[in-house]
C-alpha cells in the first residue's frame, strides 16, 4: 500500500508556489520574450515588431561600428576589474588584518557610501571633474595648470566611475575569504623558509582566490551593463553596449536588435559566470553580496 | 604589508577619502549660495536649496514619497515570496529545485539592463499600464534572490529537526512556522528585506525603464535633473540621506553591541 | 502496544527498509541496533510521523496511525541533536508542548516542575539551552518529551554526542527514568553495550530487516546469524560442515575432527556448512583436551593484561584463535607451544 501522504501534507509545494510562479511569469517569460523578440522583424512603421523570423538583427552586430562598441565594453569591463582588483585587494586584505574594532569602523566606512545612491555619488564626481569644479580650482590656484584641465566627458571619467561604484564589490569578497583564512598555514610556510613575498604567493593568494575570482565576477558583470555611467561622466564617444541597448530601446525604438545586444550581453555574461564556477567558485558567493 | 604599519593605514586612508570625497564635496556644494545650472563657483552659504528642497519646487520630494512607497512594497512582497520559497525548498527536495532556484537567482546575476528592456518589452505585450504597478512588479523580481539567499543561509545554519520536533510535541505545521521556524529565521529575512529595501531604493536601471507618467522615483529624477547640468537640491537631499543611512547605521551597530554585551 | 507491519521505504535509489515489522509491549525498553545505513532511525522516524513508509504500516493499540502526521500521534521524540529551541528557556522548552495543547499556566508549571525533578534538574527553567552542558540538554530533551506522557517515547541515539564517562552514567539515568515513567521506549543506537545495558529487548537491523530480535541474553547466547553474533560481543567463527543430524545433538567436522554442536538445531540437515560461534571468553587453551570439544593447535601469542590474559592459537589450517581468561590458572602455557582449544558445545552457537 502506498503512503505517501505526508509527503503531500507538508505544504512544502505551497510554499514554494508563489516563489516559483513569479520566478516563471516574471524572470523566465521575461528572458524568454528577449530571445524571442532577437529574431523578430521590426514592424514597417517604426513602432512594435512584427512575428516574421530572422537572424538579420544578429548579422547587424558584425557591423564594424557595432563591434567597435563591444569591443569597448568589453576593454572599459576588463580595466573596472584589473583597477578594482589593484585597489581593492590590498585594501580588503589589510582590512582583515586590522583589530577587531578598526575592523568593525572600516566596514562600517565601505558600507555606508554603498547604502548611499549610485547615482548620487556618480553625480558627486561630476562635480569634482566639472571644469569650474573644485579639482580643476585647487589645481588652478597651486599654479599648477593655466586653463580648466578637460576632466569630464572623458574614458577615463568613466572608468573612474565605474571603479568608484564597483570597488566595494571587490574589497568585500576578498576580505571575507584573507579573513577566513588560515594564518598558520602562512606561519608554516614562513617556518619553512619561505620570504614573505614567496609565502604571500604561494599561500595567501591561492587561498584566498575564490574571493578575488567572486569579487572580479561581482565587478565585471555589473560594469557591462551600467549604462548610466558613462551618460554622466563620459563624452560623446563613450558609447558601450549598455548606452546601445538603451538607445535602441529609448530612441530608435529598434527593439529586435535592442533584443539581439541584450543575448550577446546574456551570453557574454554566461560565459564569464561560467569560467567562474569551472574555477570552484559558488553562484551563491556572489548573490549573496 | 604589515599590519599596523604607516604605509598601510596611508594607502587605507587614501582610498578612503576617495570613496567619501565625492559625498563630502556632494554636501557641501548643498550649502553653496549659487543658483546657475551649469556652473559652479562656491559663492556664499545658503540653506536656500534646503529650502527650495522643502517647498519641492522640483518634485524630488514627491521623488522620495513614490521611492518610498516603492520600496516598501517590493521588500514586502519579496520578503514574503523570498522567506516561504526558502523554507519549502528547504522542507523537501523538488525535482526541479535546483533549476528553479537558478532561475529564481538569475536576475541577481543578470545585467540590469537586460532585465529592464525584458520588463519594458514584456509589460508592453501584456498591455499593463506603466506606473507603480509595473514598478512594483519588477522590483519585487530583482528583489526576491537577496531575500531567498539570505533566508537560505539561515536555514542552512538550523537544525532541520526543530520544526519536526515542534511537530512531535503536537503543533500543527502553521504552529510550528510561527512559534519555532519564523523566530530562529527572523534576523535573515530582516536583514534580507533591508537589503531588498536598499536595492529597491537604489535601483535606477530597471526604474528609468518600467516608470510611467505620473510616477516618478527618487532615482530617475535624479538622474534627469542631472544629466545635463547641476541641481544643488539633489546635493541638499542626497546630504540628508546621507545623513540619516550614516546615523541609522551607527545606531543599529550600537544597538547590537549593547544587546551582544548584554548576553555575554 | 505499538506494531509495526512490513514496513518499506525507498530514498533515491536505495532501499532503505524491506519489510520491517516489530512488535513492542507496555513499559517495555526496546533498541533497534544496527551500523548506521541499516535502516534503524528511519524505522523510528516512521514511527514518529517525520517520514512517510512506501508500504506497511504502524499500529498504536490498535489503532492505525500511519497516515497520521507527527502531532495527532501519541509519541513523542528525543531528537539526536536534541532540538531544544534555542530561543526558548528551559521551562519553555519543556511547556512547548502542553501549551499547544492548551493546558492551563499553573498546571504547566506545576508539571514542568515535576519534571525537571524526574530528571534531576531542578530549578533550571530560566536557563537557556545554550547555558546546558551536553547532559544536561539531553535531560531536558527527554524531559521535554516525557511530559506529555506518550504511550511511547522514542530516541534517537541520545547519547551519541556525549562522551564516553557521562555516557556510562546517563545509560542508568536513562533506565531509571524509563522504570520510574513506565513509559515503553524505542531507542535507536549502535552502541552494543548501550544496547546490552538498557534494553529489555534488543532487535539486531541490517540492510533494512531486523536480523533477530530478543532479550540481550539470547541475542548474546543464541545468536542466529554470524553477523548478529559479530555485532554484539567478540566472537571466532568456525565453519563446520554437518556430519550426523540425527539425535538431537549434531555432529560437525572442521579440519579433520569431530565433535558435537550444541543441542537445538532441528533444522539442521547433513551436509550444511554453518560455522561455531566461539565468543572469546568461553574459550579455553590448556595443554590437555578438556571436554568432548577440543582442537589441537599451536600457541601463537600470550599477553597478560592485568585482569585478563589474551591468547592467540593456530589451529592447523592456519585460522586463528582469539582466547581471553580471567585468572592465569594453573597452567603457564609457552609461545610455540601446542594446546587444545576447548569450549563446551552448549555455550557455542550455531550460525549462518
Amino acid at each position: 500500500m502506498k503512503t505517501n501522504v505526508r509527503k503531500k501534507k507538508d505544504g512544502a509545494l505551497l510554499l514554494v508556489a508563489p516563489m516559483a510562479i513569479w520566478t516563471i511569469l516574471f524572470v523566465v517569460v521575461t528572458l524568454g520574450y528577449i530571445l524571442y523578440l532577437s529574431f523578430t522583424t521590426r514592424a514597417e512603421n517604426g513602432m512594435g515588431v512584427t512575428a516574421q523570423l530572422t537572424l538579420d538583427n544578429y548579422l547587424k552586430l558584425l557591423n564594424p561600428s557595432y563591434l567597435k562598441v563591444l569591443g569597448n565594453s568589453l576593454k572599459l569591463a576588463a580595466i573596472t576589474t584589473i583597477i578594482c582588483l589593484l585597489v581593492g585587494y590590498p585594501f580588503g586584505y589589510l582590512m582583515a588584518k586590522a583589530s577587531p574594532r578598526r575592523r568593525a569602523i572600516l566596514m562600517l566606512l565601505v558600507i555606508v557610501p554603498f547604502w548611499t545612491n549610485a547615482l548620487v555619488r556618480v553625480y558627486g564626481w561630476r562635480i569634482l571633474l566639472m571644469g569650474d569644479g573644485p579639482i580643476n580650482v585647487f589645481l588652478q590656484t597651486l599654479g599648477l595648470i593655466d586653463k580648466p584641465l578637460k576632466l569630464l566627458n572623458t574614458f577615463g571619467a568613466v572608468v573612474l566611475g565605474m571603479v568608484y561604484a564597483l570597488l566595494p564589490f571587490m574589497i568585500l569578497p576578498t576580505y571575507s575569504s584573507v579573513e577566513k583564512m588560515d594564518w598558520a598555514l602562512v606561519e608554516a610556510s614562513r617556518d619553512m623558509g619561505a620570504s614573505p613575498l614567496r609565502a604571500f604567493v604561494t599561500v595567501t593568494l591561492p587561498l584566498t582566490a575564490p574571493g578575488v575570482l567572486a569579487g572580479c565576477v561581482l565587478t565585471f558583470v555589473p560594469s557591462i551593463g551600467l549604462f548610466f555611467m558613462s551618460d554622466l561622466l563620459g563624452g560623446a564617444n563613450d558609447v558601450f553596449l549598455g548606452n546601445l541597448i538603451n538607445d535602441q530601446l529609448l530612441k530608435s525604438r529598434d527593439w529586435p536588435f535592442a533584443a539581439a545586444l541584450s543575448v550577446v550581453m546574456m551570453l557574454l555574461t554566461s560565459l564569464f559566470l561560467w569560467l567562474y564556477r569551472r574555477a570552484g567558485g559558488k553562484a551563491e558567493d556572489i548573490a549573496a553580496l | 604589508m604589515k599590519n599596523g604599519s604607516w604605509r598601510s593605514r596611508l594607502y587605507m586612508a587614501l582610498v578612503l577619502l576617495l570613496m567619501y570625497l565625492p559625498i563630502v564635496v556632494t554636501a557641501v556644494y548643498s550649502f553653496n549660495a549659487n543658483q546657475s545650472r551649469f556652473t559652479f563657483q562656491f559663492t556664499g552659504f545658503s540653506l536656500q536649496h534646503y529650502k527650495a528642497l522643502f517647498q519641492d519646487t522640483s518634485g524630488l520630494l514627491d521623488a522620495l514619497w513614490q521611492s518610498l512607497q516603492l520600496a516598501l512594497y517590493s521588500c514586502l512582497i519579496s520578503a514574503a515570496l523570498g522567506t516561504l520559497g526558502a523554507v519549502g525548498m528547504a522542507r523537501r527536495k523538488f525535482r526541479l529545485g535546483g533549476a528553479l532556484e537558478g532561475l529564481a537567482l538569475l536576475p541577481a546575476m543578470t545585467p540590469e539592463i537586460i532585465m529592464a528592456m525584458g520588463f519594458l518589452a514584456v509589460f508592453t505585450a501584456a498591455g499593463l499600464p506603466f506606473g507603480m504597478l509595473t514598478l512594483v512588479l519588477a522590483h519585487v523580481t530583482f528583489c526576491v534572490p537577496y531575500i531567498y539567499i539570505v533566508v537560505k543561509g539561515r536555514l542552512a545554519g538550523m537544525d532541520p529537526d526543530l520544526p519536526n520536533a515542534a511537530r512531535d510535541l503536537g503543533a500543527s505545521p502553521a504552529r510550528a512556522f510561527w512559534t519555532v521556524t519564523l523566530p530562529l529565521i527572523l534576523p535573515g529575512v530582516l536583514s534580507g528585506t533591508l537589503l531588498a529595501f536598499a536595492m529597491s531604493m537604489d535601483d535606477f536601471v530597471i526604474s528609468f525603464f518600467v516608470t510611467g507618467p505620473g510616477t516618478t522615483t527618487l532615482p530617475v529624477k535624479i538622474y534627469s535633473s542631472v544629466r545635463m547640468g547641476v541641481s544643488l537640491q539633489v546635493n541638499a537631499l542626497s546630504t540628508l540621506m546621507l545623513a540619516t543611512v550614516f546615523l541609522l547605521t551607527a545606531a543599529l551597530r550600537l544597538l547590537r553591541r549593547r544587546r551582544a554585551a548584554q548576553t555575554t | 502496544m505499538l506494531e509495526i507491519r512490513d514496513l518499506h521505504k525507498r530514498f533515491d535509489d536505495a532501499d532503505v527498509l524491506r519489510g520491517v515489522s516489530l512488535t513492542i509491549e507496555t513499559g517495555e525498553f526496546v533498541t533497534l541496533l544496527g551500523p548506521s545505513g541499516c535502516g534503524k532511525t528511519t524505522t523510528l522516524r516512521i514511527v514518529a510521523g517525520l517520514t512517510a513508509p512506501d508500504g506497511g504500516r504502524v499500529l498504536l493499540d490498535g489503532a492505525d496511525i500511519t497516515a497520521l502526521p507527527p502531532e495527532k500521534r501519541d509519541v513523542n521524540t528525543v531528537f539526536q541533536s536534541y532540538a531544544l529551541f534555542p530561543h526558548m528557556n528551559v521551562g519553555r522548552n519543556i511547556a512547548y508542548g502542553l501549551r499547544v495543547r492548551g493546558v492551563k499556566k499553573d498546571e504547566r508549571e506545576r508539571r514542568v516542575r515535576e519534571m525537571l525533578r524526574l530528571v534531576a534538574l531542578e530549578g533550571f527553567e530560566e536557563r537557556m539551552p545554550s547555558q546546558l552542558s551536553g547532559g544536561q540538554r539531553q535531560r531536558i530533551a527527554i524531559a521535554r518529551a516525557l511530559v506529555l506522557q506518550p504511550k511511547l517515547l522514542l530516541l534517537d541515539e541520545p547519547l551519541g554526542a556525549l562522551d564516553l564517562k557521562l555516557r556510562q552514567q546517563m545509560q542508568r539515568e536513562l533506565k531509571d527514568i524509563q522504570k520510574r515513567s513506565g513509559i515503553a521506549f524505542l531507542y535507536v543506537t549502535h552502541d552494543q553495550e548501550e544496547a546490552l545495558n538498557l534494553s529489555d529487548r534488543i532487535a539486531i537491523m541490517r540492510d533494512g530487516l531486523i536480523e533477530q530480535i530478543g532479550a540481550p541474553e539470547d541475542i548474546y547466547e543464541r545468536p542466529q546469524t554470524r553477523f548478529a553474533a559479530e555485532f554484539i560481543g567478540q566472537s571466532n567463527f568456525l565453519p563446520c560442515e554437518v556430519v550426523d543430524a540425527g539425535s538431537g545433538v549434531p555432529v560437525l567436522s572442521c579440519a579433520g575432527q569431530r565433535f558435537p554442536g550444541r543441542a537445538g538445531y532441528p533444522e539442521l540437515r547433513v551436509g550444511d556448512r554453518i560455522e561455531v560461534c566461539l565468543r572469546i571468553e568461553r574459550v579455553r587453551l590448556s595443554r590437555t583436551p578438556i571436554g568432548p570439544c577440543a582442537l589441537p593447535a599451536t600457541l601463537k601469542s600470550r599477553h597478560y593484561a592485568g585482569g585478563s590474559i589474551r591468547e592467540t592459537a593456530i589451529l592447523p589450517d592456519g585460522q586463528e584463535v582469539f582466547a581471553i581468561q580471567q585468572t592465569s590458572g594453573d597452567e603457564r602455557l609457552e609461545e610455540g607451544e601446542p594446546v587444545y582449544v576447548c569450549w563446551n558445545p552448549n555455550e557455542a552457537a550455531l550460525v549462518r
